[in-house]
Parts: C-alpha cells; structure tokens; sequence
C-alpha cells in the first residue's frame, strides 16, 4: 500500500494492475481510502481526483462512462434537474454535448473536464461548495472545499480504479485495450487502476495491444494484521454505540434509544453493552481464539469479522450477564444502607455481605480475569466451528444466527452461587455451573468443512440445510426435522422416482443398464448376472478406479433416464391393485408403465426439475438435435432417503454400491 | 394463469369433451336436437348455473387455502418492514435484505397476499412506512440491463409517487443506471423514507448469472436505497437453491432469511376438506369418489400446484353442467315459463323413472304426482339431496373429530394407526367409512374418566354448529345423557364408555348414504362419472404410435377399411405408416435400400389399384375410349417418361417418410455402417 500511495502521490505508471484473489474486497476498499487520503493531503506534486468504477456495476460502457466523469468531476445526479450528467455548460439540462456515446465522446470529456478545472478551479470550488451545502449527511464537504481552494493552478491527475476488472472482460472486451491505454489517448496526467480477482494473465486481450501493467500482487493478509483489523472494528463501533462514554445518546436511532433505556444501573447509566470500552482485552483474546479457527479454511479478514460479529454477543453474554447481577445486589445493598441509615445503626444492620464486596462498589464494568477469559474460550471453542460451519456458507445470517446461539438473556435464569471473592462474582461463577446455564453446545467435530475449502474446485460442493427464520406450522427448527419435513419428501412421488432414476443414470455405467434392469417378458423377478463384489477382484491388476461416486455425476440422455424410470416404476411403484385392474387393458407386461413413463407429466416434472437445480441440463436448449443430456443433481445421501421412502433397494441397483 | 383469475369468463381455459357415447344416465333423456333455441336457451341456463356454482366453490377454496397462508404472510410482512431496523449485531459491511418465502405449492397466492398485506398500515411496533413495490418475473430480466431497467422504470415511472421530470435521454443517466434511481430516491426521502420491496415471482426461473449482478448493484447502494428482495421459491428447503446456484460470494452480500410456507399437498388436502367435507359449508356439486380419487392422485402424484388444483375441479364443474341437460336446477328451480320445455319432457321420464325403480309410491299416488309441478318435485329432491349430503359430511367430520381427539391423547400400550385425511374422505363417498371407526372404537373404551368427560364436552361443542343443532337434537340429547350417567355414577364408568361407543358407532354407520339412490342425484353428484385425466396427462408417444399403426382412426375418411383388412391393404395407408409398418417388421438394424424397396412395391400396388380405379371409370366413359385410340404411336415414350417420373416420386415420397420419422425420433443414425439406421421403438402392442 505504502508503494501505491508513493507512486499514486509522486509519479505513476500510467497503469496499474493490482491482484488480490483472497480478500479482494478489503483490499478495493484499503485502496480507495488510501487514494482517498492523498487526494486530501498536501504533499502531492498534483491535484488528485479519484474516482472508483466496478466492472460489475457499470455493465455498459455509457455506465462506465457516466460513473468516471461524474464522479471525478464531484457532479451528483438530482432528479430535479432531469438526472443530467456533467457538463460544461452553466445549465446542464440544456446542455446538448454528451461525453457517453462512444469512447471518443469519453475521452474528450476527460480532457474537457480537465480543462475545466484547470482553468476555473475558483468557480469550481464555488459551486462544489454551494452543492455540498444543499447535500445533508455528506461529512466530506468542508474538506472538499479546502482542497478545491488549494488546486488552483496545479497539475490535474486523474486517478481510475475499476473495481472488479475481470468482468469487464465478459462484458465489454473491446474497452480493455483502450483502457490500459487511456493516459497515451487523453494525453493527459492520468492513471488507471485495475483491481482484481482474477490475474492479469487470464484477461489482457489477446492482440497484445495492451501495456503491460505496472503489477502489484497482495499477499493474503496474516493472522497477526486480522487480528489488529478485527480490534480496530471494535474500536469503530465502540466510538459509534452508547457503550463509549463519550456517545451522545441523542445521536442513536430511536428504536436503539428505547432499546438501551430500559436495563440501568444503580445511577440510571444504561448497563454495558458487548462493546463496552473494558471488554476490549477479552475482545482481542477473542478474535485470536477466532483466528485460529477459522484462518485454514478463509483468509479474507470481512470474513471472519462477520463470524466475530455473530458470536461475540454471545460470547460476552455471561459477563455482562455476571455485572448485570452485580448491579443489582449493588442496588440492593444500597437501598438496605439507605433503609440503615434511618435505624440509625448501620454497622449492625448490615451482615450480609462481607468487607470485600464494599470494595467494588463502582458501577463501572470491569474487565474479566484471565480465569473468566480461560473459562469463557474453553467453552465457547466448539461453537466458533459450528459458527464457521454455518456462516461462511451462509447457511444462516449473522443476525438470525447470533440470536440463536446466544445465552440467555434473563440473568436471573443463570444460577450465580454466593461468591466467595469478587473474582468469582458475575461470569465466573455463572461459567462454573454449566448445567443451567444454557450455553449452546455443539460437539467437537473433526470432519473437514466440505463447504469451506477452498481452491478444490473439484470437491462436490452439497450445500447443507440452510436456517429458517420461520415455519408456518409448529416445526421445532432442528436442522434434521427439516431436511425429513421440508426436503425433497414434500415433492411429488413422479418427481421422487426421477430424482433417484437420474441418480442410478448418473452414477451406473450406460453399459450395465440393460445387466441392473433387463429381465425377460415371462420372468418378474430381475436377473442381475453381475454384483458388486466381482469387482474388487479386478482391483489388483491395473491402477485401482476412482469409483464413479467420487467422480461427480456423468451427463445422460434423456431417454436413458425415462427408460431406467420405467424398470424403477414397473418393479416399486404398480400396486396390484393397479396391476388387476390394468391387465383387462394391457396384454404385454408392462404396457402400462410404458404408458405412464411417456406421459405429458414426466416431461413436464423433468422440466420443473431442472429448473431448480435437482436436475442440471448439460446439452443448451436451442440444440435441436439428438436428445437432451442432463446430470444428477442430488446427492448420494438424498438419493437414499428418497429411496428409502420409495421402498426402492437403491444400493442394489447401483454399479458400485458403497 | 393466476390462481385469482379462474373465476371469470374472460380467462376460463378452452376445453374440448369428446362425445364419448350415450352414458346409461342419459340414455332416453337428451332433446332432439332440431330445437335449436331452446337448446340454445338450455345451455345459457347451465353456464349461468356452472357460473354461480364454480364461484362459490373457487372462493371458498381460496380463501381456505388463504387462511392456512396467513401467519405465514404476517411474519414475513412484519419481517419486511424491521428489514432495516438497528440489530445487535455489528457485522462489517451493510447486507441487502432478501425474504425468501419457500412453498411447495406452486402457483400459489401467498405472493399476492403479502403484497396486499404491506400495503396496509397496521403493525404496531413499527411507525408507517410507505412501501412501493415492484413485481418482477423471469421474463423481465433477460439480461442486467433488462432486469434494471425493469425495476427503474416500474419505480419511477408507473408508481408516480413524484412527478416525473423532463428528462434528454442522451445527457442524461441511463435508465437502467441505478445512479437515476438513488437521484430518484433522494428526492424522494425529503418527505420520508419509503421501503422499496422488489418481489421477485417464480424464482428459480430467473438467470442466475443476471440476478447475482442485480443484487450486487442494490448491495452496493444499500445505504443510500432502502430496497428488500422478496423471493418467492418453490424448490425444496434442503438441499437449498439458493445455495446451489448462487455463488459464495453473491449469498455473502445478502441477509437472506427463510420463511416456509405449509407444506403444499396438506394446504391442498384441507382445501378439499373445507369445501366439500364441511358441515357448515354446502357446495353445489358434490364430487363423487371417482372425481376425488383421480384429484387427489394427481396432486400426489404428478404437480402440487394451485393453479393445476383449481382448474381441474374447474373442469369437473364444467364437464357436469356441460353434460348433464338438468344441472341447471342446481340451485333454483327456473319457473315453468323461463324453463325451456324440453327439460319438462326430461323431468317427466326421469321422474316416472325414479319412480319406476324405487318402486316407492302406489298407482294412486304415482297418478297425483302427475299433477305435482316439476318445480316442486324438484325442489324436494334438492332438499332430499341436501340433507342426505350433510348427513354424509357430518359422518366424515365426527371421524375426524374423534381421530384428531384420539390423536391429542397419550395411549402407553397401543399405537394409533395413521388416517390420511383424503383416504378418510374417499372412503366415506364410497359409504365405507365405518372400518375408520372400527379401528377408532378400541381407542376411546380406553379412556380413562378425565379423558371420556373432554371427549363429550368436546363433541358436544361439535354439535352445536349451527347447521346441527336442530337436525341433530337426538345425539345431543344422548351426550348429556352420558355426561350425566356420568356425574351420577349409576353405573360402572367401563359400562359407560363401551355403551358410548357402540352408540358412537351405530350413530355414524347411520350416517352413512348413498347419494346416487337419491331421486335426481345426478344434477348434484358426479357420482361414478370417470374424470378426463387422459386429456390433462397423455400419453404423447402412445398416441403418436396408435397414429401411425392407425391413420384412419384420426381422420374422417369416410373410405377407411376396418380393423379387419388391416394387413391385407397395406397401400391404403399414408406412406408414413406404410414405411412405419415395415419398421416394425424389421430388426434392430435396417438397410434403408430394403426399406425403400418394400416401400417401392407398397407404392406399386398403390398405384395399380389407383390405376385400376381410373380404368374402370374409363370403361363407363365412352369419349375417354375413343381418345385413347387416336394416339397409340406416342404410348411408349410416354410410358417410359411417366415411370421416370414415378421413380421420382417415390423415391421423394420414402425420402419425405423417412424424415418424418427420423423427427419424430424413430430412427437412430449409425455412423458405422454405411445405409443402416437403427430402431428406437420395439415390441409396440397394437
């Protein structure tokens, strides 16, 4: 960052290429504060205008354009005034020139606006300062003011970042060279800064008529600096929130204002919230605890803050919990003192608490001890891997999922013993009995997190159960009652019989369909002439084959899997009573499923299917010829419980069973 | 179709009902059909009536469907509107709120009744806020840009909350730019700020790779807009579309929270329990067990959809007012004038017929029912039919009741079977219901003395419906004598409970009727009428084979041979099917130069006759004779050029034929073996 800011502030390449792939958007964002501070401090030989464009946002050229010119002119689109861009004209919504039409427009709209501001920065700087009055919430304005006065006569440097490059590839190819290119077009004092996921190798055009950037590649940050980013996150919310003595609580949304006047202490003060200025030691042996979990599995720093967000709550629940109680008694004491003092005899009164506790008469809250610290991360371990478990895949919201996991509320359901010394009062003592305090415990798992690993494209990724806010009828939440009530059992019995066909057409070899499912038309029973276990004679002689189910589900066609889903539904699903009533129709044996497997609903529920993902189309829709290929899209483990339900011996009729 | 649009004219589906026969009910009772007005007037009253009946029927599922849906719609509408309020947590980046609303009935309405829902200004923990909202289908958002400008546009334009400014397309922000919408906004929260909610309909079918773009560009301007997305999901819950196909790094920007709606085949079932199996409710048509079973095996079976639900029960109504030439007295009676007088004639048979069969009345009294207008026969009948009706409905809702009441009890020794609702209601069309009840009995003669009083205050509660507590007087006169046996203690509690449930029994085995006995039921009963699931579900291939093995069924050639000379004819056939029944003659592999020649002599034969025909119409012409004569130098190199051009044509023909199959997925190209195809289709039963 310290190379960017010199080159950005003294002389810069006229393009930049800076490759981040692991914490990409920490970085933009480091980036665009970095240049940020340039532009507002003295040192620079020029006067910096930056702007910030994303590949992803402007996902057309006239976007590109509009963003970059606007923003580098400080021009804010207003509804009133026709939502017109910069122009040079005094009247903007008269103005005819446009500057977004073609890349030529765009670069004579740089150098118009760079001429603009070279010759009238003082106008400039008059009518920026009249906007910025009109514009509320904007806390930049006064500094923008003094910055504009500063730049008259100075060298104008623009400074473009695009934020997500890689997708201006897809998007608009044919603006990448004249990109790189823009300082050589515009002729003028300008750099462009491409961030990125992706490398520049894998997107510079292929003509070769780009430069070669100047390249700046970002290692992925170390424990050690999430750490110190994570105790700076503290730091910012603990100036924000009433838990910093210095907040002025009519500055607070008003629902947040109810929220804190409700629990007090002894003087009226709202108790601590989780990021009270005392708790910010036991934040920091926290985030570490955190980091230590969760650096093998994701290295980008937002990441792990918004784990710590969730579960700090809850994590600091027991002392605050255990000060909360303090208060309490505190307040207690006080009023049998103040009941004392009209008997007139205090000393005699007063035998419920010993001298000890007249020490810690402060409300302030005081941070824990490094028992309570040992205590609290031994028994809050577990919960960071079930944390990292459902929150980096996002099976549940950091909100949702701290309300879930966090302690009780109530302080009055923690059972708190008489402390013996101060030490033991609040946290500690509600850490020592584990039995009522009703701490989410999740067992220690070994497994890997099949989910969060990273840079193994080739890992079947089978997204687990999501959390659900709400159901409409009395669930109890658990996890396993959904994937029995809300999975694929809600789907209809055709869509069921297909889902476990298409599993058998994506895991069995073509070759053996007519071995698992041929039988003659006298024989009801099906003749397999070949079971798994032939197999693992051949193991020895040749390299040992990858069975198919660690492979990934192979491509099928479509006839394939109709006809596999009639010898499913002739042998599991005509009843007899079915096949009785059917016999006085159909001669042939089995003329009815043929019947049944060519109706108008199987293709229908094959389209349905697909389109949610149960089943992936391989062959695109417009290919008219030859049938239509599709791919598995469940797992093993959904193949089976649908199985199960069916009363289909899925594992007999698989090649390579487990 | 939406499912609010059934009801009216303007959208009801087109059907066509093949004459399928005389059924034994209608034999004897059409009018000829010369009277073409009063037919003309005849089925204007059968619409009017099917009109009057099918709305009643879809409102009341709607709105049971509806009432199931409800908590559901004001958690998510309350979730809505706190999508912004301040949270504990303070995670590092504002996400975008996104509802997902989960329901495996597809097509339902839950989306519309939320959308009603927000509009109006009732949640009390939060201060009113004006919510503007956009419907967005698939079909909008062919791209980012269509999608964006879609959104934009339906904000700022067609909602005309602030006046719309002029503005020159080329100077200014694009309208899919979303710079333009945060100006919109901006202007907009001067006065307040409003919640946009963007409901997205039918989920799954939007392009991934477009709405990942979209939510990345509102995620970016979340500060400055206050937009919620509504996803309405039809997939199952786990494993998770949204997982599957979106990337980790799109679901990171989103809050995304879960709403499930009940599951949709128990939503569907207690629909069919409220409209037809409801004391207190009294459809117009009745469905008999046929109709109900084929219903309820397509919703298990093949769709769980709302729209498919209601329109086939659509088409039952249709089918019967259609069909039956008395259902317009469904629900009045149409006095002698305005009734066209062949349904006088009708009513005069059928009645005579009733009476004839049932053998009820005496030769005196058969004469004075002559005399009786139609409309008050009629009108007994109705009454008849109705009565017998609620008797079976109430049979169906006491087995219920007392499932549900066993249900809620704890039995240490014995496990209650499990009724599912729709065999329950089969059952009792069928007048089979008592077995349930059987199965029930050993159940509540195990109750102990606390349980038993529960079950007859509850059961009393149940009859005091207000369609029961006249016409069921007697069986609340017998509960309050059990309770009061009970509270005297005359006789032992074990007596008391088995003599209550062999009453409990034979009072719902008398329940049980048979509608189709009844004079008329078929004006309100579909009784044993077959349901048309052919024409919702075919078989396509099926149809496509039977159309090929036998053309003439299709068509009305008039010259078409029976089943009989089949085989003899075979150039009677189209040439499709001539090469189609040669497919099916041949192996796994066919050579296509044998084929073509077996068509070649199929053809031959054709022409002989074709020829022959000529001939013989030659033969009574006598002109024709004469002209043949005159030019007999010229007749072989006619000859030779007439069959140049015969071989040409049929080889176009086979080439035509050969294509039409091929397309129609018959044939399988080879690539190996030069001039062979092979077969797709084996052992067709004809």
């Amino acid at each position: 960052m310290d190379e960017l800011a010199t080159l950005v502030a003294i002389a810069p390449p006229p393009f930049i290429f800076i490759h981040d792939p692991n914490s990409f958007q920490t970085s933009a964002n480091a980036v665009i504060n970095l240049l940020d501070s340039i532009a507002c401090s003295n040192d620079n030989t020029a006067h910096l205008r930056t702007v910030a464009a994303n590949g992803i946002s402007c996902f057309t050229p006239r976007l590109l354009y509009d963003r970059i010119i606007n923003s580098l002119a400080n021009w804010t689109v207003k509804w009133e005034e026709g939502c017109s861009n910069w122009s040079l004209s005094s009247d903007p919504a008269s103005s005819t020139r446009r500057w977004n039409d073609s890349f030529d427009g765009f670069v004579h709209g740089l150098r118009a606006l760079h001429h603009s501001i070279r010759t009238s920065p003082a106008q400039q700087a008059r009518k920026k300062g009249d906007d910025k009055n009109k514009r509320k919430g904007k806390g930049k304005g006064k500094q923008k003011e003094t910055e504009e006065d500063r730049a008259v006569n100075q060298q104008v440097r623009f400074v473009i970042v695009v934020e997500h490059a890689g997708h201006l590839r897809e998007t608009m190819p044919d603006l990448l060279v004249p990109l790189t290119r823009l300082a050589e077009l515009t002729q003028l004092d300008l750099v462009v800064i491409f961030l990125s996921q992706v490398r520049w190798e894998d997107m510079k055009p292929s003509s070769g008529a780009s430069p070669d950037p100047y390249f700046i590649d970002i290692p992925s940050p170390k424990k050690e600096e999430i750490v110190s980013q994570l105790e700076e996150h503290f730091g910012s919310i603990m100036r924000t929130t009433s838990d910093f003595p210095h907040a002025d609580p009519s500055t607070l949304p008003k629902a947040n204002r109810k929220k804190n006047a409700a629990p007090t202490g002894v003087s009226g003060q709202p108790l601590p919230g989780p990021y009270h200025p005392s708790l910010r030691q036991l934040y920091s042996h926290f985030t570490s605890i955190l980091c230590d979990v969760c650096y093998p599995f994701t290295h980008d720093p937002r990441e792990i803050q918004y784990i710590a967000a969730a579960r700090w709550p809850g994590f600091v629940q027991p002392v605050l919990a255990g000060h909360a109680q303090r208060i309490e008694r505190l307040r207690t004491r006080l009023a049998k003192r103040a009941g004392a003092d009209h008997e007139t005899n205090y000393m005699d009164v007063d035998e419920d608490y010993d001298e000890d506790e007249d020490e810690d008469e402060s409300e302030e809250l005081r941070p824990p001890t490094e028992d309570t610290r040992l205590r609290l991360s031994r028994l809050f371990k577990p919960t960071l891997t079930s944390a990292l478990e459902e929150l980096y895949p996002r099976l549940a919201n950091a909100a949702a999922w701290a309300q879930l996991n966090s302690a009780p509320p109530d302080p009055d359901s923690i059972t708190l013993s008489r402390p013996t010394s101060p030490l033991k009062m609040g946290a500690a003592a509600a850490l020592s009995d584990t039995n009522t305090v009703q701490m989410p415990v999740t067992p220690r798992t070994n497994r890997v997190l099949r989910s969060s690993v990273q840079n193994t494209p080739h890992t079947p990724y089978t997204p687990r159960t999501p959390r659900v806010t709400s159901y409409a009828h009395n669930y109890s939440g658990d996890t396993k009652d959904v994937t029995t009530t809300m999975g694929l059992s809600i789907l209809p019995r055709l869509s069921k019989f297909i889902l476990i066909a298409a599993f058998i057409a994506s895991t069995n070899p073509s070759k053996s369909d007519i071995r698992m499912f041929g039988r003659g038309l006298d024989e009801k029973k099906r003749k397999r002439r070949r079971t798994a276990s032939t197999i693992g004679s051949k193991t020895g002689s040749g390299p040992s084959k990858v069975p198919q189910r660690l492979l990934g589900p192979t491509p099928f066609p479509l006839d394939r899997l109709i006809a596999i889903l009639g010898a499913l539904l002739e042998e599991n699903d005509i009843s007899e009573e079915i096949r009785l009533s059917t016999d006085e129709l159909f001669n042939v044996p089995g003329e009815y499923t043929d019947m049944e497997i060519s109706r108008v609903g199987v293709y229908t529920t094959i389209g349905e299917l697909s389109s949610i993902w149960l089943l992936h189309r391989t062959s695109p829709p417009e290919r008219l010829e030859g049938p239509p290929m599709f791919k598995c899209g469940i797992s093993y483990d959904d193949a089976l419980g649908l199985a199960k339900e069916l009363d289909v011996p899925l594992n007999d009729l698989l090649w390579d069973p487990l | 179709m939406g499912s609010n649009n059934v009801g009216t004219d303007n959208t009801t589906p087109v059907l066509y009902i093949p004459y399928e026969g005389e059924t034994d009910q209608d034999q004897g009772c059409m009018p000829p059909l010369t009277q073409d007005d009063e037919m003309l007037e005849q089925v204007r009253l059968r619409l009017d009536a099917y009109h009057r009946a099918w709305l009643k029927c879809l409102q009341r599922l709607q709105s049971s469907i509806r009432s199931q849906h409800e908590t559901m719609v004001r958690d998510v509408v309350h979730h809505v509107r706190a999508a912004y309020a301040e949270k504990a947590v303070k995670i590092p980046y504002q996400e975008l709120p996104v509802v997902c609303i989960q329901s495996s009935l597809s097509g339902s309405s839950i989306l519309e009744d939320i959308s009603s829902s927000l509009d109006e200004d009732e949640d009390e923990h939060f201060p009113a806020v004006q919510v503007l909202k956009v419907h967005l289908y698939a079909s909008d958002c062919p791209n980012v840009m269509g999608g964006m400008k879609s959104i934009i546009a339906n904000l700022t334009e067609r909602l005309n909350v602030l006046e719309p400014v002029k503005r020159k397309p080329s100077t200014s922000s694009a309208n899919y730019d979303v710079e333009m919408l945060v100006a919109w906004y901006t202007a907009l929260s001067k006065a307040s700020h409003p919640l946009i909610v963007v409901i997205m309909h039918d989920f799954e079918q939007f392009d991934p790779r477009v709405v990942q773009d979209i939510f990345y560009i509102f995620s970016q301007n979340v500060s400055r807009l206050r937009c919620v997305f509504l996803v309405s999901l039809s997939s199952p819950v786990s494993p998770s579309f949204l997982h599957l196909a979106y990337p980790k790094s799109t679901l990171a920007l989103l809050c995304m929270d879960t709403f499930v709606a009940p599951p949709g085949y128990t939503v569907l079932e207690s629909a069919l329990q409220n409209t037809f199996f409801n004391v207190e409710f009294d459809p117009d048509l009745s469905l008999g067990p046929k109709t109900f079973e084929q219903i309820v095996h397509f919703i298990k079976r093949n769709s769980i959809s709302q729209d498919t639900f209601l329109t086939t029960i659509q088409l039952v109504h249709l089918r019967h007012f259609l069909l039956n030439p008395l259902s317009l007295v469904v629900q009045e009676t149409p006095s002698a004038i305005s009734s066209p007088s062949s349904l006088h004639d009708i009513m005069t048979r059928r009645l005579k017929t009733t009476d004839q069969v049932n053998g009820r009345k005496s030769p005196t009294k058969r004469h004075a029912q002559k005399d009786i207008p139609h409309v008050t026969a009629i009108n007994q009948a109705r009454t008849n039919f109705k009565t017998h009706f609620r008797k079976m409905r109430l049979q169906y809702g006491l087995v219920q009741f007392i499932y549900g009441f066993v249900k809620s009890q704890e039995f240490e020794d014995r496990k209650l079977p499990q009724f599912h609702l729709t065999d329950v209601m089969l059952e009792t069309l069928r007048g089979k219901v008592h077995k349930y009840i059987q199965r029930l009995a050993p159940f509540i003669r195990n109750l102990d003395e606390c349980q038993f009083v529960s079950l007859l205050a509850q059961l009393d509660d149940y009859f005091e419906q207000p369609s029961l507590v006249k016409s069921e007087k007697k069986a609340r006169e017998e509960i309050a004598n059990f309770l009061s046996l009970l509270v005297d203690k005359a006789k032992a509690f074990e007596h008391i409970v088995s003599v209550f449930s062999d009453w409990l029994e034979d009072y719902i085995a008398d329940l049980t009727t048979r509608l189709d006995d009844l004079p008329l039921w078929d004006v309100w009963y579909t009784g044993d009428a077959p349901f048309p699931s052919e024409f919702l579900n075919p078989s396509s291939r099926a149809s496509v084979l039977s159309g090929l093995l036998r053309p003439h069924d299709y068509g009305l050639d008039m010259e078409a041979p029976s089943a009989n000379e089949k085989e003899a004819e075979i150039w009677r056939l189209p040439d499709i099917s001539i090469l189609f029944t040669r497919y099916m003659e041949s192996g796994k592999m066919i050579n296509v130069y044998d084929w073509f020649e077996s068509f070649q002599v199929a053809l031959e034969a054709q022409r002989e006759h074709v020829k022959e025909q000529e001939s013989a119409k030659r033969n009574h012409s006598p002109n024709k004779r004469g002209a043949k004569r005159k030019a007999p130098s010229n007749d072989s190199k006619i000859a030779e050029v007439k069959e140049e051009k015969w071989k040409v044509e049929v080889q176009a023909r086979f080439m035509c034929a050969l294509h039409g199959l091929d397309y129609l997925g018959f044939i399988k190209h080879t690539g190996r073996k030069a001039d062979h195809v092979l077969r797709t289709v084996f052992d067709v039963g004809d």
